[in-house]
């Protein structure tokens, strides 16, 4: 007597199912027409500690950007010294990315507070109040955080272990089309108050050279330990041109 | 030989084809040409004359024009020895020209005016755009067009009503202008260019408002 087999059955048909699933998830980057919107990312080059207001005008426009666009954009502040104020936050390894920033901005003057939106693609720099500021920047984010990304990023693995700090995270190419000579960054952001050093940046990593990226292809990209004095409150994976000038994506883990 | 020949012929033929008689008469001589005043307000009255000579027997004839043409009315005909202009309102250079006849041949000679129109000059700031924004330490550009029918004879620029710098006016319509603002300039700020006519005392004026931003100067 032939006995029904229910669990070939079930198989069968679900087998027939997946074939006719389309991959029309705009997410999924197996989709062809994949894609995702941008998370901006907002480098305020900045120096708090001179008898001056402008640093401070900036920093509160930031603020207030962020309560208007929220998760749309991450804002990540880097000290720097002047010839005549020395800034506790200060880091030389800033340095080659505010010159690099400056060398390939249509003014080459260096003044803080210097505002770069998504790399070199947008500038603001100085301030006279913290309305200017806003308005300036304001308008510029009013047409970058409707722009899409043919890149997802996803933390892997992040966790701090005492001094150390280890960070893996993925990249998923969207779209259809080859992605060649990318750079993933780690900024370590750390709240050092609540008033205005809110997002001071306090290390920053590179990843090596990511040199082609296939439609649809993931990979994950992990740093070395990191070795950390303190706790970082926030960080913010950036995908980045391997020139850094251009940002693709970004995502931010708090910790 | 037979070339030199076809050539004597040629010759001989044009020869006939022309008018024998002029190619041996003088044209009139003219000794000079005086246009009084040689600078003018529009309406003013331009008296023009002409002294000329004839080498031939007969009258004289004689033809004034200028030019641009038709600007001013002539009161007088213009086939005599002198004439009245009354100047047009637009100002600029202007050419009369006399034409002197004789029977056989004419000769002309040129004397200008110039016609000053009291008019400001038109200027406008091309960029910057008002509320732009700038940054301290920064140099600005500013491109501003200015034009008159006499010619622009200075640019200056005013920050905040103090003049910052001034250059010479050109043929051309366009004038770039730059400045570099410094910290006692922080916020709304104007910018003003004045434009000076060519003989005129009057000039045109534009201005706009732009913003300028302070910076503390980091490592070079």
């Amino acid at each position: 007597m032939y006995k029904f087999n229910y669990n070939l059955f079930i198989v069968v048909l679900l087998l027939m199912a997946c074939k006719d699933i389309p991959r029309d998830n705009i997410l999924d980057p197996h989709n062809p027409n994949s894609y995702q919107s941008s998370t901006i990312l907002i480098e305020a080059f900045v120096n708090t500690y001179n008898p001056l207001s402008y640093n401070q005008w900036a920093l509160q426009a930031l603020d207030s950007v962020k309560e208007i666009y929220g998760s749309k954009i991450l804002i990540a502040e880097y000290h720097r010294d002047t010839d005549r104020y020395s800034d506790p936050y200060s880091k030389l390894i800033f340095e080659p990315l505010y010159d690099k920033y400056v060398e390939n901005s249509s003014e080459k003057v260096k003044g803080m507070p210097d505002i770069f939106v998504n790399g070199t693609d947008q500038r603001v720099q100085g301030a006279s109040g913290v309305n200017s500021v806003m308005t300036r920047v304001n308008t510029i984010l009013s047409k970058l955080t409707i722009d899409n990304t043919h890149f997802t990023l996803e933390p892997a693995d992040v966790k701090v272990s005492g001094t150390t700090l280890e960070a893996s995270c993925k990249i998923a190419r969207l779209g259809n089309q080859i992605a060649n000579n990318l750079l993933l960054r780690l900024i370590l952001i750390q709240k050092v108050n609540s008033q205005e050093l809110k997002r001071v940046v306090t290390d920053l990593k590179k990843s090596s050279a990511i040199l082609r990226l296939e439609a649809g292809e993931i990979t994950t990209i992990k740093f070395d330990p990191i070795p950390i004095d303190e706790r970082p409150n926030q960080i913010i994976f950036s995908l980045t041109s391997s020139d850094e000038l251009t940002i693709y994506q970004n995502i931010k883990v708090d910790l | 030989m037979t070339d030199k020949i076809a050539f004597i012929v040629i010759i001989f033929f044009i020869f006939l084809s022309c008018d024998a008689e002029k190619i041996f008469r003088n044209a009139p001589v003219i000794l000079e040409i005086t246009v009084d005043p040689d600078r003018v307000n529009p309406f003013d009255t331009v008296y023009t004359m002409v002294q000329a000579r004839n080498p031939e027997e007969g009258a004289l004839s004689y033809r004034w024009s200028v030019s641009p043409p038709n600007q001013g009315v002539f009161l007088d005909p213009v086939d005599g020895a002198a004439t009245r202009w009354i100047a047009p309102t637009i100002g600029g250079d202007y050419t009369f020209k006399v034409e002197v006849s004789n029977s056989y041949k004419s000769t002309d000679r040129s004397g200008s005016v110039k016609v000053i129109e009291p008019t400001k000059p038109v200027v406008q700031i091309l960029i910057p755009k008002y509320g732009d924004y700038f940054v301290q330490k920064n140099e600005m550009e500013i491109k501003a067009e200015a034009f008159h029918n006499n010619g622009i004879n200075k640019i200056r620029l005013y920050v905040n009503d103090l003049l910052e710098t001034e250059i010479s006016g050109t043929s051309t319509t366009q004038y770039t202008l730059y400045f570099t603002p410094d910290s006692t300039l922080l916020g709304q700020t104007e910018i003003k260019i004045e434009a000076i006519a060519n003989f005129v005392l009057t000039s045109g004026i534009d201005s706009i408002i732009v913003n300028i931003e302070g910076i503390i100067s980091g490592k070079p």
